[in-house]
Order: C-alpha cells, then sequence, then structure tokens
C-alpha cells in the first residue's frame, strides 16, 4: 500500500452525515465520560483524605459523589461504552476506511474505557458497602480513574487526526506521531469542563440530608456547595484560556468562520457561570445546580459543534479528490492500459495518455459528458484509421445537438497515437 | 471591596478572552485563505464533474517548477463553442479578444529564499492534493497548507527525499 496514499474521496452529503453523527456520538460520551471522571476523581480524593482525618463528612460526601457519577453499574458500561464504537466509525470513514490506522489506535481507548468502568464500579460497591474502604477498592478505583483519563486522552488523539488528515501517512508510518498539541489542549479544555459540569451535578443533587443522620446536617450541606462551587469556578476560569489555546493549535486546515463563532460563545456562557456562583449567591438563588449544569452542556456543545466545523473544513479540503491524480501518471503506471494484441503497443500506451490529459476532459467512453459517448461515435471509423485521424485534426460539427468539438492541440504524431488508441479500445473497432 | 476587584479581575480575564477570539479570528480572516478570483472559475465543474486532469491546463507543472496558470488559448480552446452564452464565459472572451492576462489571485506564496520545483515532486508521484487538498471539490480555491517548513520536512522523512538545508534555502 502506498503509505502516503490520501483517504478517499467522500461525497459532501456522506462528510454532513458523518458529522452529525459523529457530534450526536461526542454529546453523549464526553459530557457522561467527563462527569465519571471528575466525580470519581473528587470521590478518591475526598476518600483518602477523610480516611486519614477521620472525618465523616468527606467519607460521606465520598460515597454520594460515586453513587450520583457512576448511575449504576449496567447505566456505566452502557453510556460509557456504547458511543464508542459510533466515533470510531466516523475516523475510520473520515480517514479512509480498516486500514486507515494501526487497530492499536482504535481498540487501545476501547479497552482503556471498559477497564475503567469495570474497576470504577468494582469502587462503587465497595464504598457503598462501607466508606472506611480496605487499600483493594481503593486502588481499584484509582486505576480505574486513570484508565478513564487515558481512554479519553486517546480518543482525543484519534478525533484530532481529523482536523488534520495530511498528518496520516506520519502517523501510519510511526503512532507516535498522533500526538498533537491541538489534541492535548482540547483533552484539558476537556478536563476544564467536565469539573465544571460534575460541579453543576453536586450542586444539584447532593447534600440534601435527612435529619439525623450520620455525617448529615447544615454543616454537611456547606461542604457540599462549597466543593461544588469550586469545581464550577474552577471549569468556568480555565475554560476560556483554554479556549484560545485551542484555536492556536488548531491546525490552519480547520478554520473556518463558524470555529471562531462558536469558540467566542464558550467565554461568555463560562461568564454566566461565574455570575450564578459569584456575583449572584443571593438567597433566592441557593441552587444554582440547575442552570450551571446547563451552562456547562451548552460549552460542550459548543466546543463540539467547534470541533465539527473544523472536522468538516478540513476533511473538505484533505479528502482525495477524484480527478486530481494527473491521468498521465497513471498511464504512465500503464494500469488501465486495454492492449491489442495485434497493434503496435507503445503507440498505443502514448495514444492512452494524450487520450487522459486531452480527450478525457471532453470524452468518456461509456457516457455523455460534453462530446457524446466514444462507445457511440468510434465504431462507425472501423477499419479506416486514417478518416479518424483526419476528423482528429479538423473536427467538424456532427450532431446539432452538441457543441462543436474544438480543434485540438495536438502533434501529428499524437493524432496518430490516440487515433490507433481509441480504435483498439472500443468495441468492434480496429 | 475585595469581591468588587476580585469581580472586575475576572470580568476583565474574561473580555479579554473574547477579544482574543475576535482577534484569531481577524487574523485569519485577514490572511485572505480563499480570495475571491477575477473570474469564477469552478474547479468543481471542470476537475470535479469533467474529472478533467490537472495537467490539462496546468500543462507546465510536469516540466517546470511553476504548475503555471494556464494560458488563455486553452481555455478558449474549449469555450470558443462551449457554455458561450454564461456571463463568466463571456468575461473570459472579453480578456482573451483584448489580449489581456487574468490577473489571478495568488492562493499559495513560498518566500524568496525557498526553492520548489513543481516538477520535481510531480515526477516523485507526489499528488496534487496532498499538498493542494481537494480542488476539485472547491468552487473557489482555497489555501489548505501554510507551507510550514515543519510540514515540508515531515513528508521528506517519511519518503526519504533529501532534507539537507541546501535542498530547499538555495
Amino acid at each position: 500500500m502506498n503509505p502516503l496514499a490520501l483517504p478517499p474521496a467522500l461525497s459532501p452529503d456522506t462528510v454532513l452525515l458523518l458529522r452529525y453523527l459523529l457530534a450526536a456520538a461526542l454529546l453523549l460520551y464526553l459530557p457522561f465520560l467527563g462527569i465519571v471522571v471528575a466525580g470519581s476523581a473528587a470521590s478518591l480524593v475526598l476518600n483518602f483524605f477523610g480516611r486519614e482525618d477521620r472525618d465523616e463528612r468527606s467519607l460521606r460526601l465520598s460515597r454520594e459523589w460515586i453513587e450520583a457519577v457512576t448511575v449504576n453499574r449496567w447505566g456505566l458500561l452502557l453510556l460509557g461504552l456504547l458511543p464508542y464504537p459510533a466515533i470510531v466509525y466516523t475516523c475510520q470513514r473520515f480517514l479512509g476506511g480498516r486500514t486507515s490506522l494501526p487497530t492499536i489506535a482504535w481498540l487501545a481507548p476501547f479497552g482503556a474505557l471498559l477497564a475503567g468502568c469495570l474497576l470504577l464500579s468494582l469502587y462503587r460497591s465497595a464504598i457503598r458497602r462501607s466508606t472506611d474502604l480496605s487499600a483493594a477498592p481503593f486502588r481499584a478505583g484509582t486505576a480505574g480513574l486513570l484508565a478513564m483519563i487515558s481512554a479519553a486522552f486517546l480518543s482525543f488523539l484519534l478525533v484530532g487526526m481529523l482536523v488534520n488528515p495530511a498528518k496520516l501517512p506520519l502517523v501510519r508510518s510511526n503512532l507516535v506521531f498522533i500526538f498533537s498539541w491541538h489534541s492535548l489542549v482540547e483533552f484539558l479544555l476537556f478536563l476544564a469542563l467536565s469539573f465544571g459540569l460534575a460541579g453543576g451535578i453536586v450542586l444539584r443533587f447532593l447534600g440534601r440530608s435527612k435529619a439525623g443522620e450520620a455525617g448529615g446536617g447544615p454543616d454537611y450541606e456547606a461542604r457540599v456547595r462549597t466543593a461544588g462551587t469550586s469545581f464550577g469556578m474552577a471549569g468556568a476560569l480555565a475554560a476560556p484560556a483554554l479556549v484560545v489555546l485551542y484555536l492556536i493549535t488548531l491546525p490552519v486546515t480547520g478554520l473556518a468562520t463558524e470555529v471562531f463563532v462558536m469558540a467566542a460563545t464558550v467565554p461568555l456562557l463560562a461568564l454566566a457561570v461565574f455570575a450564578l456562583l459569584y456575583l449572584l449567591p443571593g438567597k433566592e438563588n441557593g441552587r444554582p445546580g440547575d442552570r450551571v449544569s446547563a451552562l456547562f452542556i451548552l460549552m460542550f456543545l459548543a466546543v463540539i459543534l467547534c470541533d465539527q466545523a473544523a472536522v468538516g473544513n478540513a476533511s473538505q479540503g484533505l479528502s482525495a479528490p477524484i480527478g486530481s491524480l494527473p491521468a498521465s501518471m497513471v498511464s504512465r503506471e500503464g494500469k488501465t492500459g486495454v492492449q491489442s494484441a495485434a497493434a503496435d503497443t507503445a503507440v498505443i500506451t502514448k495514444g492512452q495518455k494524450v487520450f487522459e490529459t486531452i480527450c478525457s476532459a471532453c470524452h468518456r467512453f461509456d457516457s455523455k459528458v460534453v462530446g457524446p459517448p466514444l462507445n457511440d461515435v468510434v465504431p462507425k471509423y472501423k477499419g479506416d484509421v486514417e478518416k479518424l485521424k483526419k476528423f482528429i485534426r479538423n473536427p467538424v460539427k456532427v450532431n446539432p445537438a452538441l457543441p462543436a468539438m474544438p480543434k485540438p492541440a495536438i502533434k501529428e504524431d499524437e493524432v496518430d497515437a490516440v487515433a490507433r488508441y481509441l480504435l483498439s479500445k472500443v468495441k468492434g473497432g480496429k | 471591596m475585595k469581591k468588587t476587584l476580585v469581580a472586575i479581575a475576572v470580568l476583565g480575564y474574561f473580555g479579554a478572552s473574547v477579544l482574543l477570539v475576535a482577534g484569531l479570528g481577524y487574523l485569519w480572516h485577514r490572511s485572505d485563505p480563499a480570495p475571491v478570483q477575477p473570474i469564477a472559475f469552478p474547479h468543481t465543474v471542470h476537475a470535479g464533474g469533467l474529472r478533467m486532469a490537472c495537467v490539462y491546463c496546468h500543462t507546465f507543472v510536469e516540466r517546470s517548477r511553476s504548475a503555471g496558470a494556464p494560458p488563455l488559448e486553452i481555455c478558449m480552446g474549449c469555450h470558443r463553442s462551449i457554455a458561450t452564452d454564461r456571463e463568466e464565459i463571456r468575461k473570459l472572451t472579453r480578456y482573451y479578444e483584448e489580449k489581456r492576462p487574468i490577473e489571478w489571485k495568488r492562493v499559495y506564496a513560498l518566500p524568496d529564499f525557498i526553492y520548489f520545483s513543481h516538477k520535481r515532486h510531480v515526477k516523485a508521484g507526489v499528488e496534487c492534493a496532498m499538498c493542494h487538498g481537494n480542488v476539485a471539490g472547491m468552487r473557489r480555491v482555497r489555501r489548505v497548507n501554510e507551507l510550514i517548513m515543519g510540514w515540508c520536512v515531515s513528508c521528506h522523512r517519511v519518503r526519504g527525499a533529501s532534507r539537507d538545508c541546501a535542498t530547499c534555502h538555495k
């Protein structure tokens, strides 16, 4: 296989459809994965320090947090794994089929995702039995978190290939080249939005204690509010800077007006989060969780659409076109030569080259383009190459429904070659 | 008081990032990746629909440093009789009759200190689309590569082409 082969051409409709599919899959996958990553990270940290300090409130928050983010075992597997095949499918189509990248590039994130889901559900069931964890489930949880984070990072590298398909030959030669600063920045942006979203979820769902429960009470509620607010604020503050970096690192091929418009909405949405959490924490505004979560989901949407615009633009620029390969190069390799045993092969090959660079602009053998299909008009010159040469040298209008054939700018030996080529190629010719 | 200061600082930060995004957008817009050409030549029709070979018009690409914009004779070869009623073709015919060259806007430009030859690359089997993208799908040709050195070198590395400084910096 030619290591420099470009992805095959996709029709604009296919590109659009694939872009929608990718956007939908990412919109399911990324926020969910983000919540799981941020929530389990917070849960693990709280559990660790909670056990050190014997702090009942931290331990309780740690349990509630992991319970909230991982839905239940089946929900975790379903939502965490299901969108991934759609993402891989679109990447494969964009990058040109099964052979576009080594299988490991597709399988590694999936394996990490699966391992992460299983390990985190182990941690979850352990913490539900008792918050005072032994070392093993805690390690399982940490490993699960790391697996999830690496799965996310690897998927970002994969999706990042779509905005720079020109890099594909390099990546095929050495998988290390799949790393790009753009993907790293995008991954950091994902983490920022994830932590923000997790903050919103915490503010919305957690900290509602029943009276008399261990570790509950107003103290606990205040604790939850602080945690949620700081997560939300951290996400809101990090996002604008990362969006600017995202634009700087995005390959120029991907840039389009939509990209900038979408990118500009992120700082504005982040500003709204900041306003909710810092400027207006009034009494009537006690539970901003809903709005903060919604704003972060919108930021996810904006970034995903921004990336989709970039992918659309990049794939328009660099998918291999139908007619770009110089036909003369194809003929030089002799790939399409149908050669008559009787005729002089060299002349016919030369004729084919002339045909492919000059005549094929208007003529096909089997269909009408600008001129008529050659399978219809060449057979009448059967056995009379001179008559065909005379027409090629000095074309006259034959069919009133078609424009007159212009006089081609080719030399006498080329006229001869192309006439012989045509007669050898057409059924009933010669 | 402290809260107001923090709020002002953070608002400034948000404002600055919006301005930066807008600034980057303006810079990109100003670099004009798809200039409006004097004649709206559709590559989509010629290279796309008709599947004409690139070398049909860019005749010098196989034998010269520059691919060359086609001389008007090549356009007129067909357009003397084809689609003569279209506005853009009438414009083309006027250029041809007045013997004026069409001042195409440059889409790709290399600095003076770079030696680049189309001939070398075509002979080595580099497809046009490797650098120019899917021109057949572009209604108006758009720059799809910024021709930066790292990009050149990475391809030279993969194909085992020369990476001597003097290959390109003559």
